[in-house]
C-alpha cells in the first residue's frame, strides 16, 4: 500500500477543503468536530488562508457569510448543538444566496446530549432546521476516500448553485482513523464561482427561473446590496407578492431542476438482492459488512442503496434501484429518513432498524434483523 | 495472523490507550502492509472517563471500523472493563491490569492474563506517561501481531523528542511482563 496515509474522517474534511480551494474558516470547536477546526488552523496559513476561532457558533456562520460575500471559499464546522445555533444565519445564507459549507459531525442529541457518541439524528434538522421554504443540499459520505471527495463536492455545489451546502458526517466517520489513498488533483474537478462578464445594472438577482444569481462579490467596485429580507432583483427589500413569488420559486427551482446533477448515491449488490437496505454514513458501512458476511455464508442475498446526497432526497434513484423489492431502513436515530423512504416507495414493504443509544448498530444486529424479517 | 484480528483496549481517559491503539494500527499498516482501522470512543471528561479504542487489522479493506468479534480484550480499569466487555469471541484473550481490574464476570471461560501493568510501570520506569507503550508491547506479544523490532521503529517515529529512551525501556518492560 504505497501512498497510503492514515487519516480520520475529520482530517479528510480538512484535506478536502484545502484541495477544493477553501481559504477562509471561522468556527467554534465542538466534539466530535473539533479536529476540523484544529486542522484548518494548521493548514490554512500554509495557503495564505484565514482561520478565525470565533466567540460562538452564531458568530462563526456570520463570519463565513461575510467572507463568502467578500469572495472567499468558506467553511465552518460544528456538531448538533452548534448546528442548532447556526440555523438562523443558515436562513440568511439561503435567502441571500451565499455559498458556504457547513460541516455537522453528528452526535447524540437533543441539546448537549451525548457529546462524544455518534448519531444520525440531524438529517431532518438539515432539511428543515431553519424556518420557511428553502432549498437544501446535504451530503453524507461514509468511506474515507468518499469523505475527501464529497468535501470537494460540497464546495463545488455551493459555488455553482450559490447556496449553503451541509456536509453531514457522523461521529464514527469523523473519528475513525483508516488507511486512505488520496486521489490526486487530476481525479477531481474544482468549481469556482462565476461572475458576470460585464455588469450593466445592479439587478444582481435577475436570473431566469431555476438559475442561481450571477453577481460580483463585495469590493469588486459595485455598490451591490445583500439582504436577509425578501428582496427584489436589486437585492432591496420587497413585499410585492409577484416579486416574492418569483424569488421564492427561483431559489427552490435552482435545486429542484438540477437534482440529477446534485444527487450522488451508490448501490452495492442490488441487482440480485431480494431485499435492499437503505443506509448512509456509518450505517451504510455496517450494512455493507452485514451484506458481505451473509453472502459469504451463503445466506440471503441483500443489497444496499447508499445515498450520499441526503437532500434533495434521491427519489427517482431509489425507486429505480429498489424496484418492487422489500426495503430495510437502518439509521442511527429513532426514525427520520424512513419516512422519506415510505413517502417515495409507496407500494414496497418497508422495514426499519432504528436505534440511538450512543453505540452504533453493528453488522450482527443487522443480520439478526434480516433473519427476523425472513422468518416472519 | 488470522485473516482478521480485532483488539479492544479499554481504559480511563488520560492513560493513553487511544494512542496505543493508533500505534497498533500504524504498525499493521506501515510494517505489515495490512489494512487497519482505529476507532476511539471516549467521554466528555478529559481525564477519568471510561474510554475504549477498537483496532481492526485485516488482510482485506475494512468495511465497518468497529469491533464486532473481539480477539483480544485489554482493560486497565474496572469501570471501562465492565462497560466495554461485549462482542468478545469465545476463544478471545483477555488481558487486565491485575491491580485495577479485580472483579471478573462469573463463568468467564476466556484465557485471562493478569498483569501488574501500572505497578510495574511505576516501579521500573517511574513515569506513568509510558503506560500506553507498555500496553502496546503487552498486546503485541500476547496476540503475536508484532515483534519488538517492528514496534520500535513506529514508536520512535511517534513519540516526542527526548522521550525515546524512556519509551524504548517501556517497550522492553511490556515484552518482559508477559
Amino acid at each position: 500500500m504505497n501512498n497510503v496515509k492514515i487519516r480520520s474522517g475529520n482530517e479528510l474534511v480538512v484535506e478536502g477543503a484545502i484541495a477544493a480551494g477553501c481559504n477562509f474558516f471561522a468556527g467554534y470547536p465542538i466534539t466530535p468536530s473539533s479536529e476540523i477546526a484544529e486542522g484548518m488552523s494548521r493548514e490554512l496559513p500554509k495557503v495564505h488562508g484565514i482561520f478565525i476561532q470565533m466567540e460562538d457558533e452564531l458568530a462563526s456562520i456570520g463570519a463565513v457569510i461575510g467572507a463568502s460575500l467578500g469572495g472567499k471559499k468558506v467553511m465552518t464546522a460544528t456538531s448538533g448543538p452548534g448546528f442548532s445555533l447556526k440555523q438562523e444565519n443558515l436562513g440568511v445564507a439561503l435567502i441571500a444566496e451565499v455559498p458556504l459549507v457547513i460541516v455537522n459531525v453528528m452526535r447524540g442529541g437533543p441539546s448537549t446530549g451525548l457529546p462524544t457518541r455518534g448519531a444520525q439524528g440531524d438529517v431532518m434538522q438539515a432539511r428543515w432546521g431553519t424556518h420557511g421554504d428553502h432549498p437544501v443540499i446535504a451530503l453524507a459520505p461514509a468511506f474515507p476516500k468518499e469523505v475527501f471527495l464529497t468535501t470537494i463536492d460540497a464546495f463545488n455545489l455551493a459555488e455553482k448553485f450559490m447556496t449553503p451546502v451541509i456536509l453531514l458526517l457522523d461521529e464514527l466517520v469523523g473519528h475513525s482513523h483508516e488507511p486512505v489513498e488520496l486521489p490526486g488533483p487530476d481525479e477531481y474537478e474544482i468549481v469556482n464561482r462565476k461572475y458576470p462578464e460585464k455588469l450593466e445594472t445592479l439587478e444582481i438577482y435577475k436570473r431566469e427561473m431555476g438559475k442561481p444569481p450571477l453577481r460580483p462579490d463585495f469590493f469588486m467596485g459595485y455598490p451591490i446590496h445583500i439582504e436577509s429580507l425578501e428582496h427584489n432583483d436589486y437585492g432591496y427589500p420587497t413585499t410585492n407578492p409577484e416579486i416574492v413569488e418569483v424569488q421564492q420559486r427561483r431559489r427552490l427551482e435552482k435545486i429542484e431542476r438540477h437534482k440529477d446533477e446534485i444527487i450522488r448515491y451508490k448501490t452495492h449488490y442490488t441487482d440480485d438482492a431480494e431485499l435492499v437496505i437503505f443506509a448512509f454514513g456509518s450505517m451504510a458501512r455496517s450494512a455493507l459488512e452485514a451484506i458481505e458476511t451473509l453472502r459469504k455464508e451463503g445466506g440471503p442475498k441483500i443489497g444496499l442503496f447508499q445515498p450520499i446526497t441526503i437532500w434533495p432526497f434521491p427519489e427517482e434513484q431509489l425507486k429505480k434501484a429498489v424496484g418492487e423489492k422489500d426495503v430495510l431502513v437502518v439509521e442511527l436515530n429513532w426514525g427520520q429518513l424512513v419516512y422519506e423512504v415510505e413517502r417515495v416507495l409507496k407500494t414496497n414493504k418497508i422495514h426499519s432498524l432504528l436505534k440511538m443509544t450512543g453505540m452504533p448498530i453493528r453488522p450482527d444486529e443487522i443480520i439478526e434483523k434480516i433473519k427476523e424479517i425472513k422468518n416472519a | 495472523m488470522k485473516e482478521r484480528y480485532e483488539v479492544r483496549l479499554a481504559a480511563v481517559g488520560g492513560q493513553g490507550l487511544i494512542t496505543a491503539g493508533a500505534l497498533l494500527a500504524k504498525t499493521a499498516i506501515n510494517k505489515k502492509n495490512l489494512y487497519a482501522t482505529q476507532s476511539p470512543t471516549y467521554t466528555s471528561q478529559v481525564r477519568g472517563g471510561p474510554t475504549k479504542v477498537d483496532v481492526i487489522i485485516d488482510s482485506k479493506p475494512i468495511v465497518f471500523p468497529q469491533a464486532v468479534s473481539i480477539d483480544l480484550y485489554f482493560a486497565t480499569a474496572q469501570k471501562p472493563f465492565d462497560l466495554y466487555y461485549r462482542n468478545i469471541k469465545d476463544d478471545a484473550i483477555i488481558v487486565i491490569d491485575s491491580d485495577l481490574v479485580t472483579k471478573l464476570p462469573e463463568n468467564d471461560n476466556h484465557k485471562i492474563y493478569k498483569i501488574p501493568l501500572t505497578e510495574a510501570t511505576a516501579k521500573e520506569i517511574g513515569n506513568m506517561v509510558v503506560v500506553s507503550v507498555v500496553s502496546l508491547a503487552v498486546v503485541s506479544k500476547l496476540s503475536g501481531l508484532f515483534t519488538k523490532d517492528e514496534l520500535r521503529e513506529v514508536v520512535l517515529a511517534s513519540v516526542p523528542k527526548g522521550t525515546e529512551e524512556m519509551n524504548l525501556k517501556a517497550l522492553d518492560l511490556g515484552f518482559n511482563l508477559v
